[in-house]
């Protein structure tokens, strides 16, 4: 009996003593502020600086609107004023703003006033979607923030240079700050089964903007 | 909130220790704990007369639609059709059976237009994010995301822009905004100047509001009630091919993509 109870309060010591460990380790780092991407556009690679791994339906799909981009720059539906998708959106010559709240994150991006926000209380929705940005949801680990998209549509381009995906893109992405603070990285694992072998990493690299403002950005109507 | 949490901790680990063994149900694990504290944390924040965050609906009830749970995701333009399956009226069973979906309503152009509390005026759905910045998103007018910087001063050069450039700070439990600097869609400059006293009462957001404009001074009372069970999706206009964007500090019109202009 004593030696339960001994048991008992170890463990009990060892679950308070864990509890605040885990909550002074949960103190979010402060993400928050004008951030913008250090080397925007062009195209995404792995982070091993490779030729994404493409089916070949897919490379032939993304041979053809590289063509179609040649002939005509407007076959791009971002210049349809359409959101350019995840990630494509980050890697735009556009700051966004970080705002941190308490139960979502809102990346706010100056491009088109967009808007992609993450909850960090609750998992996916069931039934959302398809959607431009797909649905976010995140949690901390550590000084990580690990945020996991899914409920694309298939209209949006991974990069500018037209890089497909399908409707069954889901990715996760681990964020922290580096560079004391100073920029942010990225670390996107890309999944889709429809449209690559494998899935893959990319790295995006954002630099802080101090001062910098959103400035309102919008497509206008013709009437 | 981590005290309180605590303490219920060591009431269960008592409880667990003086309880006869075979009325003891299993003791959670850490991981189970620290996740009821998060889920704990979160429930306190919602206690917070400084929290706004979350989706706002009129109290007016001018806009049942845009208040209607369980509708679909509706987009403009070209946008996304609503997922199969999807309830395709408003006020339709809950999406999921979890989550429930403020739709977005109906605006033809894509032209920014300011209204009073993020394009809100009222009327439209609301969504707040943010403590130590602000951002008010409405779903109506393409989602206009009107940000407030919790910052003493407004920047001494402003560009004006629709929504004009908001800062704020806290008397007591109020947020107090002042927003400057607003132009029209020419980049014209206009000459209004906004003051906003924003307070939770209760699970109402009551936003006061003193608008002058030129010599003609305005006030308004708005109020929102809090809907934890709504959510707002993304809302995309894709009108035209015009662009109103500000490139090295001005406005530009343009037709170009904003990747050119810039």
């Amino acid at each position: 009996m004593t030696e339960s109870l001994g048991h008992k309060m170890r463990l009990c010591g060892l679950l308070l003593a864990g509890i605040l460990l885990g909550a002074r380790a949960s103190a979010a780092p402060d993400l928050s502020g004008p951030w913008q991407i250090a080397l925007p556009g062009g195209a995404l690679h792995t982070a091993n600086g490779e030729t994404p791994p493409l089916l070949p339906a897919a490379a032939a799909k993304y041979r053809s609107v590289r063509a179609d981009l040649r002939l005509n720059p407007k076959s791009d539906p971002a210049k349809r004023c359409l959101p350019p998708g995840v990630p494509r959106l980050m890697m735009q010559a556009y700051p966004f703003n970080l705002v941190q709240g308490i139960r979502t994150i809102a990346m706010v991006f100056e491009w088109n006033h967009l808007t992609r926000v993450i909850y960090m209380d609750r998992d996916h929705f069931d039934t959302i979607g398809p959607l431009y940005l797909g649905q976010s949801v995140g949690h901390w680990e550590g000084d990580v923030l690990v945020v996991d998209t899914d409920s694309f549509n298939d209209i949006t381009w991974l990069d500018d240079t037209g890089l497909p995906h399908s409707d069954q893109l889901h990715t996760v992405e681990h964020i922290r700050l580096t560079e004391g603070g100073n920029a942010l990285q990225d670390r996107i694992t890309i999944d889709d089964p429809e449209t690559y072998r494998r899935s893959w990493d990319a790295v995006l690299t954002f630099q802080r903007k101090p001062g910098v403002l959103i400035n309102e950005d919008y497509c206008l109507g013709r009437s | 909130m981590r005290l309180i949490y605590l303490a219920g901790l060591a009431v269960l680990c008592a409880r667990a220790v003086i309880a006869p063994a075979d009325a003891q149900e299993p003791l959670p694990d850490a991981a189970t704990l620290a996740a009821a504290a998060s889920k704990a944390e979160l429930a306190g924040h919602r206690d917070d007369p400084r929290d706004f965050e979350g989706v706002w609906v009129p109290a007016s009830g001018r806009r049942p639609s845009a208040a209607a749970p369980g509708g679909p995701v509706i987009d403009k333009g070209l946008g996304t059709p609503p997922p199969a399956g999807a309830p395709q009226s408003l006020g339709g069973p809950t999406l999921g059976g979890a989550a429930t979906v403020a739709a977005s309503g109906s605006t033809l152009q894509c032209t920014p237009v300011w209204r009073l509390t993020g394009a809100g005026g009222g009327m439209s759905n609301l969504w707040i994010i943010g403590r130590h910045e602000i951002l008010l998103l409405s779903e109506e007018d393409q989602d206009v995301a009107r940000k407030i910087y919790l910052t003493a001063a407004h920047p001494r050069h402003l560009l004006p822009q629709p929504n004009g450039n908001s800062i704020g700070h806290w008397e007591g439990n109020t947020l107090v905004v002042d927003t400057i600097g607003f132009g029209d869609a020419k980049g014209d400059p206009i000459d209004r100047h906004v003051i906003e006293r924003i307070a939770k009462q209760g699970d109402r957001l009551v936003d006061q509001a003193e608008i002058f404009e030129g010599n003609v001074a305005d006030r308004r009372t708005l109020t929102e009630n809090w809907r934890p069970d709504l959510h707002v999706w993304e809302n995309v206009c894709e009108e035209g091919y015009d662009r109103y964007s500000v490139v090295n500090g001005k406005v530009v019109i343009s037709n170009t993509s904003p990747d050119e202009d810039k």
